[in-house]
Order: structure tokens, then C-alpha cells, then sequence
């Protein structure tokens, strides 16, 4: 009995707390060897980034960068951001772009419950795991995964004047895959993003 | 380095001259007040969340958005011997308070708080919107200085100072203020984050000014003091100081100035 209580509080203290806006923004921090991505940080900046090719997939501050999707007992991360890289005067006609990471029979209560997912690596092609583009907010492209990894190298809860605040995801991926027939390389593919109530759904 | 070396070979020269023609040289008291800033960095144990300005247009690199102030005060007393009107060299004691502070620079980012990372394992981080953290050291100081004046007696005179205080902490106090007043209860949980001054330390600088009085009678100097340079780099609190330069005030009262004239005549 004890044990379901205490469950019970910490799942509602985490659903009710509302999230700093400070924590809601991204801070992109440029990476000084591979100018074109944000630099690894643990500090829930909101950002991403990964060489698709030679163009970059990367995260910007119109898109939500992260949603995690819970639904038909599976769950999905959604990065969104732009292909391409920013430009100042351009910063307006950028192209979405999407990189969903689908984990079927994994099926989380609430955000917090991604926290064992800390240090742990998932292999791209497992038969567990989907992974599909959008470009455009067109139609899903399914990518066949030759090989390749998602790494969440650090999950931390985070408090902010004692009250919870959010879950900072952060990590590195890189994959090789065949989209629409044709071999593309996913490189130095790096994140740290914030996972709130916001951000998270169940359905 | 070179420093030392320039200041051992001044006590020397001094020394000898001191000794040879201890029958011309003149007495002063000083009584010295200064302030001196320092250029400063924020030490690597020191974890704050960086930010975006205010108008971001999201193509713009994202910096660490504190400021840390890190100033010097201070006021004493030293005798000082000046030998045949060229070299000067004083010993004293000295009353010194270094102030250190960190804020946030919210002329360009929204909030007046920063976020500080109190407490931290693999799993987890504990933040605090803090607004302010300050941090104020008091000391007591030995000032060894030597001035060189380039030029004979006149009434507005000018110098080159060389000179190395070592200080023995009396005191140091940290106190922060919170984005949230509620939280002041918890004033530790951020100021064991924060590094406190080492025991002893000791500070190398040079200067140049000017002095105006005639030689024998009460003369003020102000000079320029700079650079300076704490010996130890890592150990001044909360804030780690690069270099540093201010402004010295010195009155000086001769002593013994008749015996002195008799004996030029």
C-alpha cells in the first residue's frame, strides 16, 4: 500500500509541475570542430543535429526539437528540425524535417519512466525498432537501417528550487540506412533535449 | 618570473646604497589607499545554464551570460626610505577587502536570475534561479614596495613602482540572493558550491604616478597600479582573477627631513 502511494505522489508531483519557460527554449551552441552541428551539451539546450550526407538535419527554435509519442503499445521520439543549416537572412523558408525513432513493446506510464533509459545504447536495426523521415510534413519515408545506434549517454531529472522540472535526454547516434532505395549515412548525430509533461504524450 | 628577479635585484641595489650613503637618504611616512579591479574568469566548478539573448534570431552563437566583478580596497600605513632623491623603497601594513560578485547581464537576456547547478549526480541535477552571489574577504597585508624616480627633486615628480604585498585572511563572507526570495533558506546548498579564499596569498604589480609636494615637507602621490597579478591564480575565492589594474593614493609625511638637510650641507 505504502509503495502504490508513493508511486502515486511522485507520478502526480511530476505531472503537475509546470515547466520553467528558461527550460523551453534552445540554446544552440555551435559546435567548434563540426561548425554545422550544436556541440554535445548535458544541459537540456533543446537542440540536435546530425549530417545527413553532407546536408544536416538540425534542430531549430520554431519546431518542438522533441515529442515523445505513447500510443498502440509503442513508443516514438519525434526530433523535428530543418534540413539545411540556418542562415540569417533566409532563417524564414526553412524545409521541416523529421527523424522518428519508433521502440515497439515499450510503453512508459509517464515521462519520467524514460529514465532507465539512461546509458543505454539501441541498436537502429533491431526488430523492435522503427525508424522513418519527413520532409516537408509529406508522408513518412521509411528507412531501412543497415546498422547503426541511438545512444542516451545521460537521463537526468531535473529540479529547479526543489520543485521537478523536466528530464534531459542527451546523447549520440549515428546510422548508415536505405531510403528509397538509396544508401545514406546519419553522422555525429548528437542531442540534448527536454522531456516534459509538454512534450509527452499518451493515448 | 621575471618579475622577481627585477624586484630581488632592486631590494639589492637598494640595499647596498643604503649602506654607502645611509648619510643621504630621506624618511617618510605614508599612508596609502587604493582601489584596484580585477579582469576575472569564472572557475570551472562554477555550473550555470547559458541562455539566449532576449532579440534571438536563432543563428546566433549562445554565450554564458554572467558577469563576475572582482575589486580590491584597500588602506595602510608604511615607512619608506628614499635613497639620494632616485630610489625609494617601503615596508608597511595594510588593510585590504576584496569584493567579488556574479550577476546576470539582463540588459540583454530577459530574466534577472541565472540558473545554478547546486547538486549534481549522473541521474539527476538540482538548479537554483539565483540573482546574485556575493562574496567579501578581508585582509591583512605586508606591502613591500620600490619606487624609482627618474628625475631630480622638483615639485610634481614621477616614478615607476615595482612592488609585492603578501595578505593573511581575516575573514570571508558569501552571501546570495535568489529569483525566488523563498529559497534563502537554502543559501548552502549554493554557497558550497562556491570556493572561498585560500589562507594566504600574495599579489605582484607595478605602477607609475605622479608626486607633487616638495621633498622635504607633507607631498600627496596618485598613481596608476597596474598590472597586477595574484601568484596563485586558483586560490582569490569564489571568482579566479586574471589580471588586474586601479588607482593608489598616497600621502606622505617626511620624518627627520632637518637632520636629513643638515647633513647634505
Amino acid at each position: 500500500m505504502k509503495r502504490y502511494l508513493i508511486y502515486i505522489v511522485s507520478v502526480l508531483s511530476f505531472m503537475s509541475c509546470s515547466k520553467d519557460v528558461d527550460f523551453s527554449k534552445s540554446v544552440m551552441i555551435y559546435d567548434k570542430e563540426l561548425t554545422d552541428l550544436p556541440a554535445y551539451s548535458e544541459w537540456g539546450y533543446n537542440t540536435f543535429g546530425v549530417y545527413y550526407d553532407r546536408e544536416v538535419l538540425i534542430s531549430n527554435d520554431k519546431e518542438v526539437p522533441l515529442k515523445v509519442i505513447v500510443t498502440n503499445n509503442q513508443t516514438t521520439f519525434v526530433f523535428t528540425g530543418q534540413k539545411g543549416n540556418y542562415s540569417y537572412y533566409y532563417n524564414y523558408t526553412y524545409h521541416p524535417m523529421t527523424l522518428s525513432l519508433t521502440l515497439t513493446d515499450y510503453v512508459p506510464t509517464v515521462y519520467s519512466d524514460l529514465s532507465v533509459l539512461h546509458d543505454s545504447t539501441i541498436r537502429l536495426n533491431s526488430k523492435n525498432c522503427i525508424v522513418e523521415l519527413n520532409f516537408d510534413d509529406t508522408t513518412k519515408i521509411p528507412v531501412k537501417v543497415i546498422d547503426g545506434q541511438f545512444y542516451f549517454k545521460r537521463i537526468q531529472k531535473v529540479t529547479v528550487d526543489k520543485k521537478p522540472q523536466e528530464l534531459i535526454l542527451s546523447g549520440y547516434f549515428d546510422f548508415k540506412a536505405l531510403i528509397n532505395g538509396k544508401p545514406i549515412t546519419f553522422s555525429n548525430g548528437r542531442f540534448d533535449l527536454g522531456l516534459a509533461n509538454a512534450n509527452f504524450y499518451k493515448y | 618570473m621575471k618579475m622577481r628577479k627585477i624586484l630581488v635585484l632592486l631590494v639589492v641595489v637598494s640595499l647596498y646604497k643604503t649602506n654607502l650613503n645611509a648619510q643621504i637618504t630621506q624618511k617618510y611616512l605614508n599612508v596609502d589607499m587604493g582601489i584596484t579591479g580585477f579582469v576575472n574568469e569564472l572557475p570551472d566548478n562554477l555550473k550555470i545554464r547559458g541562455d539566449v539573448p532576449k532579440y534571438y534570431y536563432g543563428n546566433e552563437p549562445s554565450t554564458k551570460m554572467v558577469n563576475g566583478y572582482m575589486h580590491k580596497q584597500f588602506l595602510g600605513l608604511k615607512a619608506e626610505i628614499v635613497i639620494r632623491d632616485k630610489f625609494g623603497w617601503s615596508v608597511g601594513v595594510r588593510y585590504s577587502q576584496m569584493k567579488s560578485s556574479i550577476t546576470k547581464n539582463n540588459k540583454d537576456y530577459g530574466n534577472d536570475y541565472f540558473y545554478l547547478v547546486t547538486n549534481e549526480t549522473a541521474t539527476s541535477s538540482e538548479y537554483m534561479k539565483v540573482r546574485e552571489i556575493n562574496q567579501s574577504s578581508n585582509y591583512v597585508g605586508v606591502p613591500i614596495e620600490f619606487r624609482y624616480f627618474p628625475y631630480m627633486p622638483r615639485k610634481f615628480r614621477v616614478f615607476i613602482k615595482l612592488a609585492a604585498e603578501g595578505t593573511i585572511l581575516l575573514q570571508t563572507k558569501t552571501n546570495v540572493k535568489f529569483g525566488d526570495e523563498a529559497m534563502a533558506k537554502n543559501e548552502n546548498d549554493v554557497t558550497r558550491n562556491i570556493s572561498n579564499p585560500a589562507k594566504l596569498s600574495s599579489l605582484l604589480y607595478g605602477g607609475f604616478g605622479i608626486k607633487y609636494g616638495q621633498k622635504s615637507k607633507p607631498s600627496v602621490s596618485i598613481e596608476f597600479s597596474g598590472p597586477a597579478w595574484f601568484a596563485s591564480y586558483k586560490s582569490n575565492g569564489m571568482l579566479n582573477p586574471v589580471v588586474g589594474g586601479g588607482v593608489q593614493i598616497n600621502i606622505q609625511i617626511p620624518i627627520g627631513a632637518k637632520t636629513e638637510e643638515v647633513i647634505n650641507q
